[in-house]
């Protein structure tokens, strides 16, 4: 009997293997495919013998990358988005094809999809699908190409809102909503129609400061807001706020219908008004949404279905991107771009590499107001101290920013292209020889100024950054501590503003407009945490928020970068990594603004623009 | 002495005289050696990472620290036995100096947590009643928890840090092993032998130290043994989960846990340190093995 | 027999107080709370005043002990709290993640004993030759090579060289087995692996000891082959202990769970109180942490008992 058992067993777990090794075994892939790739000259698609116009050469050829660009960040350079051959319907030139299913890497998991409660930031990174607002950002490749020039400058149009007009004083923002607008056909709001009563319970919510953390800022400046007819909703500010009409786009605004609050079900499914509706939700695992069939805009979205997998291990999701069990992976993170770019699995991709604001843009944060950071020299020798090309090289395969500026790119001085160490200032010029002479003229001779690095762990994958700053900074006469916390302790010192030393640590954005950059650094504000106190900066910082015109803030933005730059104001810039789109070669209008956010699709409603282009796609794909 | 033919491990140890033993412990080996060659080719490998750890400077140049950023991922070679990391530093050094660091892990959890496991095991044993239930209680309870998540807990709570890392996992090892210890000592308590010599007149302290404690020498040899692999593998699990031995020390648990997110670009910054786990923590297994083969036959492989 | 289940029974109530209590006590002495974790991205724009209301309407501000007593006074209510990342109560976290480690403990024991037990057999019939000794590295194998770098291997060999990965979207086992047992075989091969070196050696060291007794040596004199022997008369009874050791093997599958459930995608417990403890969830650790423990009691309780009933020479008191 024992013996038979046994067996059972063993049998058991023979057909078990079986199983597990039957499916998907495919032989070894033979030839990698390399990331699509054009060059200035246009491409034509072979879809079944029907010549399709190629794009216009203009196009491509209008965006000239800089040279020092193609020195200092050749990746950027190669697979800049505008040398993607992108299917010529995305141009406007054909047909963009309807259905088919996208597989999306879930990088976070929401916590609730009330995005007015206390942790409702962790939603927004992937509520947009699920719901509306009253502006969005706006990437079109379209107007990228046709001359706007920055496919991440930081655009926007109006998803619920129709049209909407500033009063001249800048205190009275109007908003005509799109008319017939209805709420997804589920329970408990049964596609509904959305009306302006809507967006003001929802503004109510969101501006209310005992409901939410995240976004009670963005409306700190609003008076009142009421809806004056069916359509139309009226705000009334207290000052002239140029940074509102930026902040309000923020996915942190997403409107839920009143049932879902009352009645609960918003803190388990998204229900909204958006391009799609969820399906299945297991919090931690996945989420699987279907096309809305009465989505208000016309013709919208083009996927039949989205699947979203929650891979926690940064190995497994490369894994899953070469296997096909997602379509998309996109990630800042050298030593991942490398294994993709040498092997990105039998399905093929395309890639396009971008610069990245947020999330990525490190730094040594120290307080201005303490010794011995109070005294320039000191912030100037460290910042000589690192040699950036060679850690650039070291630590980035070569690909990264020499250093930031306080301010996003396209807000200084509306920049298509980051800076380069080629418009740092002197600071950033590797001599350790010149950083040690400034030391002992500051007072400090070498060896006697102890200073502690605070830092987070992940999973021990930020080792190698700060491990070589450090060297670096011990090698001018620094004597250095580490000091490793996790991730919630950094951030809890961080915002007391109150450490000892340097604090090794990336920006993270609170938002997309300038404001949110640029108050960082004025003098009193919540969020200055480094003790910055600079009457000339205050100056411009007051003056972009009252700014309404566009190109001008862009000015004050640049002025604002300058000035960090040659003062180093509380942070001494690192080497900022960039951020690699992989997809595969079928999966169109797939772009993202992640310049702003480390999560790539934040805000963005790029999932309704998105299609799959079918003569892209190689038989069996199964999508 | 002999204690007649209780089953127990403690009955088999003999009485050691040390006058005799400097004499012994070569023609020991060689016994040891011949019947059981898995411990004995264990115990090698463990005298050599000892050596190691302890003269590291012979073996390597240039120290654990030091960076070469330009020399970044290079594959083993003459000049790099085992290759160097992600910024430059000699991998082979690294292992040895790491060697040192799970030794010290090992040593600690062994010094601190075995010696204050044993400690307690032995109170609570001899002593007995109230103090006794209540020690077994809080351990029971404590060891509801599962050891990883209560060191997850610790180390996240102190912070990481070498030192936080070795408390933690000292700390976690204390329940089980004290009821081993524990209930070595509850045998041979049990035994007339102690009972006279309660009766002639001996002391309780002078009884523990005197013929308690060695017969619970051998339980808590072999079980050091075995702590020290697990005190090597449970740092190198915390590593992994953002909790372990901070860098730049060069910790296998750390460099294993760095270096797997390279293996496919860089397979030795992952394969050596894994080896030099799973290696050590083998011969500590296999060593423990051999010694409690050697202590008492009988228990040849249980546990 | 059931005076002795009984007080086993009321004996777990205060252990499980006791251990809930240390994990309450360790948590709640961290810098850096579940608020800071959360708010993360946008922490900076919030003002200290906003924290003290975020921190109030959680009830972080309360004095430790009136935490403590009203959080049991929760539980034995069947209300374990709610978790302080997703609002949900911690029960259904758990009840939803609970499945999943099971799962995989289950799957992980059942290769363990696969692989343990004949191995350990082997190792016990040949004591003292080569394959005792190959059996007996093997089995130590199984717990020396750390799981996390067997884990990344697996992955990437399936990957690269195979072009395959478990599928993803963890499916229930009786809606879809297929799926199910593809998602949880390598994790379980995994864990299995690690189990089965304590099996190994248990069956080995009882079989070693059967086989001196007495009956074994009348059943070989009898003339019976050696094949009846071992399977028929010693394994039967040598079984009998290994039983006894599932109930401290739930501890390993808990923490292999921690590190393969992260590994291949599973939502399981491991994973679930792993990231309550870098939140600093205390909800649910607590939760996790109490629902965990109950269950390694309940397994103790139940292998003694079954130990009891498989050897009639066993009495409990």
């Amino acid at each position: 009997m024992r013996k038979s058992l046994q067996f059972g067993v063993l049998a058991l777990a023979c057909v078990a293997v079986a199983i597990g090794c039957s499916s998907g075994s495919a032989p070894t892939p033979t030839a990698t495919p390399k990331p699509a790739t054009s060059t200035a000259s246009p491409t034509a698609t072979a879809s079944g013998g029907a010549t399709v116009v190629a794009t216009p050469t203009s196009s491509s050829s209008l965006i000239q990358i800089p040279a020092d660009i193609q020195k200092e960040m050749p990746l950027l350079a190669k697979y800049h988005w505008s040398k993607v051959d992108w299917s010529p319907a995305n141009l406007g030139k054909g047909q963009k094809t309807y259905g088919g299913v996208l597989k999306m890497n879930q990088p976070t998991v929401p916590t609730t999809w009330d995005t007015a409660t206390k942790f409702g930031s962790t939603t927004a990174l992937i509520d947009t699908p699920f719901f509306s607002r009253l502006l969005t950002y706006d990437e079109s490749l379209t107007n990228a190409f046709a001359g706007a020039g920055n496919l991440h400058k930081l655009a926007f149009k109006g998803d619920l809102a129709a049209s909407w007009d500033i009063s001249a004083d800048g205190k009275t923002y109007t908003f005509h909503l799109v008319q017939g607008i209805k709420y997804q056909n589920i329970p408990p709001v049964n596609g509904r129609e959305l009306t302006s009563e809507d967006v003001v319970y929802n503004i109510r919510r969101l501006s209310d400061g005992s409901k939410s953390g995240a976004t009670a800022d963005i409306y700190k400046n609003m008076e009142s807001v009421e809806a004056t007819d069916k359509y139309t909703v009226v705000f009334h500010m207290k000052s002239v706020d140029g940074a509102f009409i930026y902040s309000i786009v923020s996915p942190l605004n997403n409107f839920v219908p009143k049932e879902a609050v009352d009645d609960g079900s918003i803190n388990s499914m998204p229900i909204g008004s958006g391009p799609y509706i969820a399906k299945e939700f297991v919090p931690n695992d996945h989420l699987y949404a279907e096309k809305n069939p009465t989505y208000f805009k016309a013709g919208l979205p083009y996927l039949d279905r989205i699947e979203w997998y929650f891979i926690p291990d940064p190995a497994t999701r490369i894994a899953a991107f070469r296997t096909g069990k997602i379509d998309e992976y996109t990630y800042r993170g050298w030593n991942d771009a490398r294994q993709l770019l040498d092997n990105c699995g039998s399905l093929g991709c395309s890639l396009y590499v971008n610069e990245q604001n947020s999330g990525s843009n490190y730094y040594f944060g120290f307080q201005m107001n303490k010794k011995p950071f109070d005294e320039p020299r000191v912030r100037q020798a460290i910042a000589l101290s690192i040699d950036y090309p060679a850690a650039i090289t070291a630590l980035y395969g070569g690909n990264a920013r020499v250093g930031f500026s306080a301010v996003p790119s396209d807000w200084d001085g509306g920049r298509m292209f980051p800076r380069t160490q080629a418009d740092a200032p002197e600071w950033y010029h590797y001599n350790p020889d010149k950083a040690k002479q400034l030391l002992k003229d500051a007072g400090y001779a070498p060896g006697s100024l102890n200073v502690n690095v605070w830092m987070s762990t992940t999973t021990g994958s930020m080792a190698a950054e700060p491990a070589l700053y450090i060297e670096y900074l011990k090698a001018i006469g620094f004597n250095v501590t580490p000091k490793l916390v996790d991730a919630a302790t950094l951030r809890t010192m961080y915002n007391s503003g109150n450490w000892e030393g340097l604090l090794y640590n990336a920006t993270i954005s609170g938002g997309s407009d300038l404001n949110d950059w640029a108050s960082i650094m004025e003098t009193g504000a919540p969020s200055n945490v480094f003790g910055i106190s600079d009457p000339k900066l205050d100056v411009l910082i007051k003056a972009q928020r009252v700014e309404l015109d566009r190109t001008k803030r862009e000015q004050i933005g640049k002025q604002i970068a300058d000035y960090d730059y040659q003062n180093i104001m509380g942070r001494v810039w690192l080497p900022s990594p960039l951020f690699y789109h992989f997809t595969r070669p079928w999966v169109q209008g797939l772009v993202g603004n992640d310049v702003y956010y480390w999560s790539t699709y934040w805000g963005l409603n790029v999932l309704e623009d998105t299609w799959l282009d079918r003569t892209r796609m190689p038989a069996g794909a199964d999508r | 002495m002999e204690f007649g033919q209780v089953k127990n491990i403690a009955t088999a140890f003999p009485t050691v005289r040390w006058g005799d033993k400097a004499k012994k412990s070569w023609k020991a080996s060689k016994t040891f050696a011949r019947r059981q060659p898995l411990g004995a080719a264990s115990a090698l490998f463990l005298i050599a990472m000892t050596l190691a750890a302890a003269f590291p400077a012979l073996l390597t140049s240039g120290g654990p620290y030091a960076i070469h950023p330009l020399e970044s991922f290079q594959s083993p070679s003459a000049h790099n036995l085992a290759g160097t990391d992600q910024i430059g530093r000699d991998v082979f050094t690294r292992l040895i100096y790491g060697a040192r660091i799970s030794l010290q892990v090992g040593i600690m959890t062994v010094g601190i947590g075995l010696t204050t496991a044993s400690l307690l095991g032995i109170l609570s044993g001899f002593v007995g009643g109230t103090f006794d239930t209540i020690v077994q209680r809080v351990s029971d309870a404590l060891q509801t928890i599962p050891g990883i998540v209560l060191a997850m807990a610790l180390v996240s709570l102190l912070q990481p840090s070498l030192t936080n890392v070795m408390f933690a996992i000292s700390f976690v090892i204390i329940p089980f092993n004290q009821r081993v210890v524990r209930s070595a000592v509850l045998s041979i308590k049990e035994n007339p032998y102690i009972e006279a010599a309660k009766v002639i007149g001996g002391g309780r302290m002078r009884i523990m130290l005197v013929h308690i404690l060695p017969n619970v020498v051998a339980p808590i040899i072999v079980l050091a043994s075995i702590l020290f692999g697990f005190a090597i593998l449970t740092e190198a699990s915390l590593s992994f989960l953002g909790l372990g031995t901070p860098p730049p020390t060069p910790s296998w648990g750390m460099m294993l846990s760095e270096g797997r997110q390279f293996t496919e670009n860089a397979w030795w910054l992952s394969i050596f340190p894994g080896l030099a786990i799973t290696l050590a923590v083998l011969a500590f297994n296999l060593f423990g093995d051999a010694l409690r083969d050697v202590l008492d036959p009988r228990l040849r492989g249980s546990r | 027999m059931s005076q002795y289940v009984l007080k086993r029974v009321l004996l777990a109530v205060p252990t499980l107080l006791l251990a809930s209590l240390v994990v309450f006590s360790l948590v709640r002495v961290v810098p850096g709370d579940i608020i800071m974790a959360t708010l993360g991205d946008h922490s900076q724009n919030v003002t200290p005043e906003r924290l003290a209301q975020l921190r109030h309407q959680i009830g972080l501000d309360r004095p430790f002990v009136v935490q403590y007593v009203s959080w049991i006074g929760g539980v034995l209510r069947g209300d374990l709290g709610n978790s302080l990342w997703t609002q949900r109560p911690a029960s259904s976290e758990l009840l939803k993640a609970l499945p999943v480690t099971v799962q995989l403990g289950v799957m992980g024991l059942l290769i363990a004993w696969v692989i343990g037990i004949p191995v350990g057999v082997l190792s016990a019939v040949r004591s003292g030759k080569a394959s005792d000794y190959v059996g007996r590295v093997v089995s130590i194998l199984g717990i020396a090579v750390p799981d996390f770098w067997i884990a990344t291997v697996v992955i990437l060999v399936l990957s690269v060289q195979f072009n395959y990965l478990p599928p993803l979207g963890y499916a229930v086992l009786w809606q879809d087995p297929l799926k199910s047992i593809q998602q949880f075989l390598w994790p379980a091969l995994i864990l299995g692996f690690r189990l089965s070196a304590v099996i190994m050696r248990m069956t080995r060291s009882t079989m070693l000891e059967v086989i001196q007794q007495d009956y074994i040596r009348t059943a070989r004199s009898k003339g019976l082959s050696e094949r009846v022997v071992i399977y028929r008369h010693a394994l039967k009874n040598a079984l009998i202990p290994v039983v006894t050791v599932i109930g401290s093997q739930v501890g390993i599958i808990v923490g292999g769970a921690v590190i393969l459930e992260t590994i291949f995608s599973l939502p399981g417990v491991g994973r679930l109180t792993f990231q309550a403890i870098t939140l600093r969830d205390y909800t649910q650790l607590q939760a996790n942490v109490l629902v965990i423990a109950a269950m390694v009691v309940m397994m103790n309780l139940v292998t003694d008992v079954a130990y009891a009933w498989l050897d009639p020479r066993i009495h409990y008191r």
